[in-house]
């Protein structure tokens, strides 16, 4: 039965006829067999797959709990976190860990540090699932539109990603924040920007592959139209690359939110970011480390597990995952 | 075997005359350099309605860009520059893209060499046949499905209901093939290309596969099978065209092409055909290389490789001569042995 899930999955079905054929070919040996078989290979669709894969990693399973906790904590963050991230507390300006009331101190403002941190969380994460589901989408439209149509578009859509490319991101980014302002849409939309051009390479590059494919011929052969194609052929046998350079985007487009907020060019403060506490600490570093501290402790545990769960992801992607 | 397809013909077919009426077929490709490759260089041929056209040829012969420009599904850089393909009573090659595309999978069905790579490996059986019955608006979702569940038994996959549900990856080589054939016969269309279809299977499934064409033959679908595997075309193709440089260099009827072949061509062919030569003799290859497009010999392409070759006759142009009943060679001594 193993077979079965050793048979390819997204992206390999050209690679290893073999093993479905075998799996298939014991299914059809025996009446009874074949039910069970079929039964169980009934669920195993791609994405069934991929995700039983990750299961079975070990990494990938921690770091996707980490992430849950992440990302529940920071949308809870108005209910859990002891003060509201704009409270000054004049009684205790810049208050060590453990002070009373403020576990991890507070700042020159009095202003509780692990309020403002598990805010800064919750600006971190908008921001980052924020650009990169705006990075995935254009890259998708602008990638599937250069690889599928080919011709004039492809050029003309692929000039323009290859001048977006030139241009530093970062450079870019603070240019958007200073033209649209700085607000949390802003840096969604400069970070987001910044970003879709090499995942919209990446996507031409599938497309261009994939178009080449006999089941895409088929398809027209069967009288489907260029959008059909493109949505219903050629998306879905991308998209899974694309799940994984995006995985690896949201740790960067958390380090990128917070770079921009070092650099002062963050969300509009008071709102708490990491990258503005942690420019904030610096200036306190020797009198309060806290304030330093605990947003970039925070800060690197929140890297860890996107990372961690990206590689999960890839792995789960890799065709070669079953074999190890 | 139970088919229960047929074909649809009320929206194809001239009454009496041939279901597909290909005359004066040119095909051209760009190269890098922008010179252009003739691949099919004025063919013509019909295909009746119930019977089995087969198109023989090597590698580069022009056998499966004469279908795919029937079918006008050329890459960008291919391009028909003349002919006509009359089907249904008109000209597919001056049809509007949009009617074009009804009639892909719908009167015309296609089967591809590899079944494995022809099919999404993203969606199930389920999707992959039904879909196209959807686009063309052939039936509702119920009756689509039904229509697949009974395609698929058709076909002989056993148990339909529950593989309709798989992906094509979970499928032998041999279901995949015939999951292939279901998915272009599903529309019931008029007529059937087959792009050597029983190429990348092994010899058992291709006799089920040629079982399963010869059964839908039956049903009145006209077939075209293009093959280099002359057995194919002798097991169950009722004429054969065979196809040297983009040209039809003979056409007759299978079973006196394979007894008799007239161009030396197919007399090469034949030669060097291990099943279907004579066991007595050795296998005699044909001497060379078929040309390349961009420097095509003057005259009959064959010439430089023909044993029977007269020069300066045969730097002449050789059209297709009628030779007596339905058949007709290229070559100016009319095939004669």
């Amino acid at each position: 039965m193993d077979v079965i899930a050793a048979a390819e999955g997204l992206h390999s079905t050209g690679l290893e006829p073999d093993a479905g054929a075998a799996g298939a070919g014991a299914a059809g040996a025996g009446a009874a067999g074949a039910g069970e078989t079929v039964a169980r290979a009934r669920a195993r669709g791609p994405w069934r797959k991929a995700w039983d894969r990750f299961k079975r990693n070990r990494l990938a399973l921690i770091s996707l709990v980490m992430c849950g906790v992440l990302v529940v904590v920071a949308f809870a963050a108005p209910w859990i976190a002891p003060h509201h991230y704009a409270d000054t507390d004049y009684e205790a300006l810049l208050a060590g860990a453990g002070a009373d009331g403020h576990l991890l101190g507070t700042d020159q403002l009095g202003r509780d540090i692990l309020s403002r941190t598990l805010y800064g969380l919750r600006t971190a994460l908008i921001v980052a699932f924020g650009a990169e589901l705006l990075a995935l989408l254009c890259a998708l439209v602008v990638g599937l539109a250069a690889g599928y149509r080919g011709g004039r578009a492809e050029q003309g859509l692929m000039a323009f990603t290859d001048v977006m490319y030139a241009f530093p991101s970062y450079l870019f980014a603070i240019v958007m924040v200073a033209v649209l302002g700085r607000s949390i849409f802003a840096l969604i939309v400069a970070i987001g920007i910044a970003g879709w051009v090499t995942q919209a390479r990446l996507v031409r590059a599938q497309v261009l592959s994939i178009k080449q494919r006999e089941y895409v011929e088929a398809a027209r052969a069967m009288g489907a139209s260029g959008p059909t194609i493109a949505v219903r052929y050629i998306l879905p046998n991308a998209i899974g690359p694309m799940l994984v350079t995006t995985s690896f985007a949201i740790p960067a487009a958390i380090a990128a939110e917070a770079g921009l907020g070092l650099l002062g060019l963050g969300v509009q403060p008071p709102t708490p970011s990491w990258g503005g506490m942690i420019s904030e600490g610096t200036r306190y570093l020797l009198s309060a480390p806290h304030m330093l501290l605990a947003p970039a402790c925070v800060f690197a545990l929140a890297l860890l597990a996107f990372t961690w769960f990206g590689d999960g992801v890839r792995d789960a992607f890799d065709p070669r995952g079953d074999r190890r | 075997m139970t088919m229960t397809q047929a074909p649809s013909g009320s929206s194809s077919g001239t009454p009496g005359g041939p279901l597909l009426r290909v005359r004066d077929l040119h095909t051209e490709f760009r190269s890098e350099d922008g010179a252009a490759l003739r691949a099919v260089d004025g063919v013509s041929f019909d295909v009746e309605p119930g019977r089995a056209l087969a198109i023989v040829g090597e590698s580069g012969s022009g056998k499966s860009v004469s279908m795919r420009s029937v079918l006008r599904l050329l890459p960008r850089t291919g391009r028909v520059t003349a002919g006509e393909v009359w089907f249904g009573g008109q000209d597919l090659l001056r049809l509007p893209e949009r009617q074009m595309r009804r009639i892909r999978g719908r009167d015309i069905g296609m089967v591809f060499q590899n079944a494995m790579e022809a099919m999404n490996p993203t969606l199930t059986l389920e999707r992959q046949l039904t879909e196209h019955l959807l686009w063309h608006g052939v039936c509702t979702k119920s009756e689509a499905r039904e229509r697949a569940v009974r395609a698929l038994g058709d076909v002989g996959i056993p148990e339909p209901e529950r593989r309709i549900r798989v992906y094509p990856f979970q499928l032998s080589g041999g279901m995949r093939q015939r999951a292939m054939i279901a998915m272009a016969i599903v529309t019931r269309p008029a007529l059937l290309i087959a792009d050597e279809p029983t190429t990348a299977v092994d010899v058992t499934i291709q006799r089920q596969i040629l079982d399963l064409l010869a059964g839908l033959k039956d049903q009145g679908t006209g077939i075209i099978m293009v093959t280099h595997d002359l057995g194919v075309a002798r097991y169950f193709c009722d004429d054969s065209v065979v196809m040297y440089a983009g040209r039809v260099v003979e056409r007759a009827p299978t079973r006196e092409l394979l007894s008799r072949p007239r161009h030396p061509y197919a007399a090469g062919l034949l030669g060097s055909s291990v099943e279907l030569g004579s066991r007595d003799r050795p296998l005699h290859p044909i001497p060379g290389n078929p040309p390349d497009l961009a420097s095509r010999p003057r005259g009959c392409p064959f010439h430089p490789r023909c044993d029977r070759a007269v020069l300066p006759r045969c730097q002449d142009e050789q059209e297709l001569i009628q030779i007596g009943g339905a058949r007709a060679v290229a070559c100016w001594s009319g095939g004669r042995p």
